[in-house]
């Protein structure tokens, strides 16, 4: 056997092959009783060397210190997880997205209603999603939105069939606000809809929801401070909500509490 | 599961790889610790400068591979040296037992060059792309010199086999 036959049949073991030099290597062990003696001597041995670096490692006994160290790694990277670059990756956002803001994103633990958990260290990828779409499109007045007036109804019915569930603007009159427009978007997340609505000062704000995930737990309604906006987000079974507008317009948190109620 | 709790399991996973790993390099139970210890450390110290997204298991594995070969330059100890891991824990089965250990003799009797892609790939399934990076060799060079080692490595154990044959005999 050629040494690069052997090579193949260790790619072939280890499954770095594709479909079809897999193939050609089946067909060749079919008719080559030599390479399929090679080939099994390859896994034994492979196999062998596996189960005997296992048994040293997992023999050894749990050291103190190293465990300390991996549960500080698993912080900082998690930390590093966090959403301090949350939409740098949305779609809408690639070649030109002002994102600069984002790197100043605080979370805190907002407290105010005895209701409300404490800030998680990151946010889910949905709020960041959610945020990215309000900075493009909800705040700029030009601009058209997907849909405005009438056709927003039909709108949340085409949404609610992308998303996989019931979803609608909520009306927030009660808060002097009015629904100016509506959007589906497509994020690595999946289907997202945004509803924007303006308020007597003209500020926008804007509600997006998204499919909740079944493997994913439910958010209570939590706070994150990005830079001159509120953002407010919380989970029904079926839908993730998020609730973005400026700080200093009406207040978000308890618009979304009132909403929140209602879902 | 959060995020916090699987990143944990996936983490324990990786340094168990990283201690067997650390074991080959270093022969010897307690400078493996330290060495993945000292991995752990410099990973925290540059936790800001890995990229979510990228593999981690690649990363820890550099950092742990680097930090082997800079100390072991400093401390000028020579490849020559003969791998003394330690013996395989398995008393289920003597004869399972006698050839895991067999398996690591024979790789200790390979050159340092083949013996870590071989040690690599059986690890943890590690590809052969990750490991080349792992070692800082292209994939051509990677993927020859895991072909020598295997060859090699049958070789030793085939010539222990007969070796304990004869004795019995």
């Amino acid at each position: 056997m050629t040494r690069g036959a052997t090579l193949d049949l260790n790619a072939y073991l280890d499954g770095e092959l594709g479909p079809e030099e897999s193939a050609e290597i089946e067909a060749r062990l079919e008719t080559d009783a030599e390479a399929r003696e090679r080939l099994e001597t390859l896994a034994r041995q492979k196999d062998r060397l596996g189960a005997a670096l296992a048994a040293i490692a997992d023999s050894a006994p749990a050291d103190l210190r190293t465990a300390r160290l991996e549960r500080q790694l698993a912080g900082a990277l998690h930390r590093r997880m966090s959403p301090r670059r949350p939409f740098a990756a949305a779609p809408w956002l690639r070649g030109g997205g002002r994102v600069a803001a984002a790197a100043a994103l605080v979370a805190f633990g907002w407290v105010a209603h005895g209701s409300w958990a404490p800030q998680a260290p990151g946010v889910p990828e949905y709020v960041s999603e959610a945020m990215g779409a309000h900075q493009v499109f909800a705040e700029d007045l030009v601009r058209p939105a997907e849909f405005t007036g009438g056709a927003i109804d039909t709108a949340a019915e085409w949404f609610s069939s992308k998303i996989g569930a019931q979803v609608n603007a909520p009306d927030l009159s009660g808060f002097d606000m009015t629904l100016v427009g509506a959007r589906l978007l497509g994020t690595k997340e999946g289907p997202l809809a945004q509803f924007i609505y303006e308020d007597a000062g003209g500020a926008r704000y804007s509600l997006t929801l998204a499919r909740h995930p079944e493997d994913r737990p439910l958010a209570p309604l939590q706070a994150v401070d990005y830079p001159d906006r509120a953002v407010v987000y919380w989970s029904t079974p079926d839908i993730d909500f998020t609730l973005i507008g400026k700080k200093d317009g009406m207040s978000v948190r308890t618009m979304a509490s009132t909403l929140a109620e209602r879902t | 599961m959060d995020g916090r709790a699987e990143l944990e399991r996936r983490l324990n996973d990786y340094v168990r790889s990283l201690r067997r790993y650390a074991l080959v390099l270093t022969r010897d139970t307690d400078a493996a610790e330290d060495l993945v210890q000292d991995t752990l450390t410099k990973a925290i110290a540059a936790a800001d400068s890995w990229q979510p997204g990228s593999d981690m298991r690649v990363w820890l594995f550099r950092i742990l591979h680097n930090t082997h070969m800079s100390e072991r330059r400093r401390a000028r100890v020579r490849d020559d040296a003969r791998l003394m891991l330690p013996e395989a824990v398995d008393d289920s089965d003597p004869t399972t037992r006698i050839e895991l250990q067999q398996v690591l003799d024979a790789l200790s009797e390979l050159p340092e060059a083949q013996r870590l892609p071989i040690v690599l790939v059986a690890l943890k399934e590690m590809s052969y792309a990750e490991a080349a990076r792992t070692l800082d060799v292209p994939l051509g060079t990677f993927y020859s010199r895991l072909g020598r080692g295997r060859e090699a490595l049958r070789k030793i154990v085939g010539g222990m086999k007969t070796t304990r044959l004869k004795l019995v005999v």
